[in-house]
């Protein structure tokens, strides 16, 4: 977050190169590149003034040096100073100046910045389909949100900033080298050579043992999550000595790679000095020669040479430093950016039907779905269901019930055949009425960080406080909801994690209630709740279903048998199918889960 | 030239130092003593190289250049070289010394944090959190790590250089020393300035920052909610408006630092020009030491710096030593028999007058049970969620002990068996089915690392796990990953069985283990295992009361207390919370239907 330090414009300083880290590499640097420079659409003008001023501010470090060199000459000469040092004070202040009006400009256009391309990720992150978010890891994806973002305008302004001025200062003083004596700027490039030779070297080597490090890190982090999280059972199966040993040579390991990369990286900052100060004496030895043949007419040069040489070097470095953050970064944007070429759920077709009034006539012909292209969930599923029918769906895990529901909200596409709402193909409909056509409730409670009443209404702004409760009166969750010290304006913090299963289930379930959807989709998990809570939600699921169509992936005998239609589905396709005496009657798979689950069998 | 870590600063105002809890390091740097002693030797010598250079370099310019003198600035340059180079050597010499000791005490830390958490009780686990736990041993080590190297790379040479060359400085250029100690004085005070105007700043940031990442990821956890109620633009709102106001209070910590920073650099500068002026009436030949006073003004600057940078690492370093040390010192809350006892184990479990609270927890998760199950029963259990179920079976391999009351096994109280004996003749199967990294093969082992193939193939059949091993490319040698993530849920459990069978125990403890199996796969595996029930008691827990009606026996629970224990047949008549699950899951009957 801090805005890193431009090295001042005094007589000496020391520079200090990183210790050595993780540098990941961009795949793209120039398309990249371009397209964030895209993205800062709206701050090109304070851009365009920062880098000014960043090329402005290479200025003190340029001639700072050479004004001091006059200084010194004039005073070995006693000649008055004080018109050098009133320049030189100028100098400074407008340095500050330049820099001040640099970082100033900087905080704001870097901000707005990285304002733009966080919301501008957010906004297609939110259109992405349900697909996308299934398959990658939410720590992932926030981390892109967040970290990555920062990480892009931060470094990348920062970096650009710095390149810009180191770039006009090396030139600056090159050009001012050149100009005072030949003989010295060559000498001078000839440390710098050294310097950067070492630097790659050095960097070069501890990359690798780095990177080292933190894979050997990695591994010992996975063995403590794993053996901790399952201390239970490392206990029950006295498996005590056996993680300790495991863990003790994977600690080693650390500990030896660790040494390894400290101890390299240790090298660079030290032998820099000693060929820093070979520079100087170099410059001092060969400086005095030319003064002595008459070659270098004032002391002062020699002091300005002096001075230079210490500047010259540390850039060089600096770049170095920068340009692996900078790397990183672009690597970073590169992430951000292949979120952003995912592609968002399907737009609605030019002519799609608004869906109104929906009756729930209900038809799959010919379904096949996968997930993946080369394994098939639904194998040719087809089902007639007219408007009204409460619906069971029954069948081992994974065998595909989730899967339906899925393909009936548009959370994913059918691969072959076609679901049809009302007569039309669902795919014919603005998307937005479809699923406000579906109302859902599934096992995992999702629950939000606001107020209950703002739960039970959500996605519907203008309900009204009567409906909320009468929505909650239905649901059964009344009761404990005015049990609380806040009733409906208690807080949920954690996300309704303060609230018991079954009572996060019931407010689900008064949330579906209260957006009153002409079609319903209930997951009946089987709950581990108290007998009481689990009796209202059994009354206020099927209340839910009556007078409309309704889907529920049933666990309860008692649910399954009064459903008007009983879909038994195993291995992707529907073996059976029937009201309940039916398929006993057919005294085929129904017939055997049902007398197992009874206790005949 | 300086850089001043500003959220660093904060934690340095927030907390001050604490000394006692220095003791932990201070115990394990004593065991590196003598390495500590050596790199502060180099150190020193280091630091005094440091210091000698400028001077030598200002003997350079004024004695040797000014009088264009080469044999004095090669006389001058050699010592420097020297000098430089004896300081370069220190410098490397005293880095792998405190690489090596600031790693290796990182190593003996979290060996020994690992090798406490193994011979604590779960009741210990459950109260330090394993997640917390895992923090400790990997951050909080590090921590400590980072500050010992930080140590051992400042803390004679920060002192020494800053006093050294103030008194080299008023030594060798008096006139100077008022000028030179301002501008000290001057950018401390900036310094200061600037924390106490940033820091409420950037406390600001980390909660704005706190407040998008909450956003985030609750967006994230809720998304598939978020599509079906069409509330899309709703979260982009709340988004929009998190994200602004991160930005928002970013540029206005950024603005302060953009004030100072610059300033800080403009004392030093217009520092040097009053040294100019002050200077303007003697020879050139002072100009040497001119640009000496500057290097040691700014090695004074930078030691200031890195002492502010410590004392931030042994902020955190102590914060992280307490934590560490809380687990370090922490009492196992089960003692082990003083004569262990080692009777014959039958599978003979009694509970007498059992009741147990967790620690820390207000009410009794168990009361007053008192049941006896013989040798080779099969027990179903039963209640809703919170009725103590675990907790009961917990008790028996001791993961737990009784507050109140005895647990007998074979009439002998639990807590004088020998525990090696106690943990070999029960096997446990968890609700969550933990593997571990490994081939199936090991996993299976753990059970018994000395079974043969013969035990192991015949646990996995009656397991129902042998057909889809079978199938896997590598059969027993397939590599499982954290946490055995290749396989599905069913598989996984069907595994954690296998693995307990393989153990041939003669207590069986099954967590409601077959909830990810589908009915006839259930039946396969209960089937099996009652063929095996007669040679070990087995404890089957079950939310579905199809599982555990087929046991010879059901004990039913709630809110800890037993509310029956019987067969199915007198658990239906005299048992109402039965009669109730029952209604519920099966339904039919007149109950609340």
């Amino acid at each position: 977050m801090a805005i890193r330090n431009v090295p001042p414009t005094n007589l000496s300083g020391i520079s200090r190169p990183s210790r050595g880290g993780v540098v990941v590499k961009p795949k793209n640097m120039k398309g990249t590149l371009r397209r964030l420079w895209n993205l800062t659409q709206g701050s090109r003008k304070g851009l365009g003034l920062i880098m000014l001023l960043s090329a402005l501010g290479s200025a003190a470090s340029i001639l700072s040096p050479y004004i001091t060199g006059k200084a010194v000459t004039m005073i070995s000469n006693n000649d008055p100073i004080t018109w050098v040092l009133i320049y030189l004070v100028i100098l400074y202040v407008g340095d500050w100046l330049v820099k001040f009006l640099q970082h100033f400009l900087m905080a704001s256009v870097g901000q707005r910045i990285i304002y733009h391309i966080r919301t501008t990720l957010f906004d297609h992150v939110k259109k992405l389909p349900l697909a996308f978010f299934d398959q990658h890891q939410h720590g992932e994806l926030m981390s892109r949100l967040t970290n990555d973002v920062d990480n892009i305008s931060v470094t990348i302004s920062n970096s650009l900033t710095m390149l810009l001025t180191y770039a006009f200062t090396i030139a600056g003083i090159f050009i001012s080298m050149v100009r005072l004596n030949l003989v010295l700027t060559l000498v001078s490039l000839f440390g710098v050579v050294l310097i950067m030779l070492l630097t790659k070297i050095v960097t070069k080597h501890t990359r690798e043992l780095f990177a080292a490090r933190q894979k050997a890190l990695g591994i010992l982090n996975g063995q403590v999550e794993e053996s901790i999280s399952g201390l239970l059972v490392v206990k029950a199966f006295c498996r005590e000595q056996q993680m300790e040993q495991e863990f003790a040579e994977k600690n080693a390991q650390l500990c030896r790679v660790s040494i390894k990369a400290l101890i390299w990286s240790g090298f660079l900052m030290p032998l820099m000095n000693v060929i820093n100060n070979l520079c100087y004496l170099t410059i001092a030895v060969v400086s005095g020669i030319l003064f002595v043949k008459g070659r270098i007419a004032e002391v002062g040069l020699i002091t300005s040479f002096l001075l230079y040489v210490r500047q010259f070097t540390r850039p060089f470095v600096e770049i170095a430093n920068t340009y692996n953050n900078f790397q990183t970064a672009v690597a970073g944007a590169e992430r951000v950016f292949e979120i952003l070429d995912e592609h968002p759920e399907p737009e609605d077709k030019p002519n799609a039907y608004s869906l109104v009034n929906p009756r729930g006539d209900i038809e799959l012909s010919h379904v096949w779905f996968g997930y993946t292209p080369e394994k098939m969930v639904l194998k040719d599923i087809s089902l007639k269901i007219p408007a009204g029918t409460r619906v069971a769906i029954v069948g081992p895990t994974g065998s595909g019930k989730t899967t339906i529901i899925n393909l009936l909200t548009r959370f994913y596409d059918v691969n072959k055949g076609s679901i049809t709402l009302d007569g039309h193909d669902l795919r014919d409909y603005k998307l937005q009425d479809l699923r406000r056509a579906f109302g859902v409730v599934l096992q995992d409670t999702a629950l939000f960080a606001t107020t209950i009443k703002e739960n039970i209404a959500y996605g519907q702004p203008d309900a009204t406080m009567e409906q909320i409760r009468e929505a909650a009166r239905i649901a059964g969750a009344d009761g404990f909801i005015e049990r609380l010290p806040k009733g409906y304006d208690t807080v949920l913090e954690q996300g309704g994690m303060e609230l018991s299963q079954g009572e996060r289930q019931l407010l689900t379930i008064a949330r579906a209630i209260l957006a009153n959807a002409p079609i319903m989709i209930l997951d009946e998990a089987t709950s581990s709740v108290d007998t009481m809570t689990e009796q209202k939600i059994r009354r206020s699921m099927l209340h839910i279903c009556t007078n409309r169509t309704s889907f529920i992936i049933a666990h309860r005998l008692s649910t399954i048998r009064d459903s008007d239609l009983i879909i038994v589905i195993e291995n992707g396709t529907i073996v059976e199918q029937g009201t309940h005496d039916q398929l006993m009657a057919l005294d085929g798979k129904y017939a055997l889960m049902y007398k197992t689950q009874t206790g005949v069998v | 030239m300086i850089k001043y870590n500003n959220m660093a600063m904060v934690t340095l105002k927030r907390e001050g130092m604490k000394r006692k809890r220095m003791k932990l390091i201070l115990h394990y740097l004593r065991k590196h003593i003598g390495v500590f002693l050596l790199s502060t030797l180099f150190l020193t010598i280091e630091a005094m190289a440091d210091l000698m250079q400028p001077t030598f370099m200002s003997y350079i310019v004024d004695k040797g250049v000014a009088n264009a003198d080469i044999r004095t600035i090669f006389f001058y340059g050699g010592i420097m070289l020297g000098i430089a180079g004896l300081g370069a050597v220190s410098a490397i010499m005293r880095n792998i010394f405190s690489s090596r000791t600031s790693q290796t005490i990182g190593k003996e830390l979290r060996q020994d944090l690992y090798h406490k958490v193994q011979e604590l009780s779960l009741e210990n686990i459950d109260r330090l959190q394993p997640a917390s736990i895992i923090t400790r041993i990997t951050n909080d080590v590090t921590q400590i790590q980072e500050f010992i190297n930080s140590l051992m790379r400042m803390m004679v040479k920060a002192p020494i250089t800053c006093i050294g060359a103030i008194v080299l400085i008023i030594l060798r250029t008096p006139q100077q020393t008022p000028v030179i100690l301002a501008i000290i004085g001057v950018v401390t005070l900036l310094t200061l300035g600037n924390i106490r105007i940033g820091y409420p700043r950037f406390s600001v940031v980390q909660k704005k920052l706190d407040k998008l990442n909450g956003v985030a990821r609750e967006f994230l956890a809720s998304v598939r909610v978020v599509k079906a109620f069409n509330a899309e633009e709703q979260e982009t709102a709340k988004f929009d408006t998190a994200a602004s106001d991160l930005a928002v209070a970013n540029t206005a910590a950024l603005r302060v630092m953009a004030a100072f920073t610059p300033l800080i650099n403009l004392s030093v500068n217009l520092g040097i020009v009053v040294l100019l002026w002050i200077s303007r009436h003697q020879d050139a030949a002072e100009i040497g030491k001119l640009m000496a006073s500057v290097n040691y003004m700014t090695q004074v600057l930078f030691a200031v710096s890195m002492i502010f940078n410590v004392i931030n690492t042994a902020v955190r370093a102590i914060a992280s030593a307490e934590r560490i040390d809380e687990v370090l010192k922490e009492q196992p809350a089960q003692s082990h028999p003083l004569q262990p006892l080692t009777p014959e184990l039958t599978g003979d479990i009694r509970f007498e007058n059992v009741s147990f609270t967790y620690s820390g927890a207000g009410k009794e998760t168990l009361r007053h049970i008192n049941i006896r199950i013989r040798p080779g029963e099969t027990i179903g259990i039963i209640g809703p969620t919170g009725s103590g179920k675990t907790t009961l079976v917990n008790l028996i391999p001791r993961f737990y002990d009784v507050t109140e009351g005895r647990l007998l096994l074979d009439g002998c109280d639990v807590t004088q068996i020998d525990e090696k004996l106690l943990r070999t003749t029960i096997a446990v199967v968890p609700q969550k089915p933990l593997l571990f990294s490994g081939t199936i093969r090991e996993n299976l082992r753990w059970g018994n690392e000395d079974a043969d193939e013969t035990v192991i193939e015949h646990a996995v059949k009656i397991a129902c796990a042998d057909s889809f091993i079978r199938q896997m490319i590598n059969g027993y040698d397939t590599m499982l990953g954290q946490g055995g993530v290749n396989l599905s849920g069913g598989q996984k459990q069907r595994l954690s069985l296998a693995r307990a069978l393989v153990r041939q125990p003669k207590i069986l403890i099954l967590d409601d283990c077959t909830s990810a199996l589908d009915a006839q796969t259930e039946t396969r595996v209960l089937n099996g295992l009652r063929n095996l029930s007669g040679k070990m008691t087995i404890l089957l827990i079950s939310q579905r009361i199809s599982t555990v009606m087929k046991t010879d026996r059901i004990l039913c629970l709630a809110d800890g207390m037993v509310q029956g224990f019987g067969t199915h047949e007198e658990l239906m008549e005299s048992c109402e919370t039965y009669r109730a699950i029952y209604a519920s899951q099966i339904g039919g009957e007149a109950y609340g239907n």
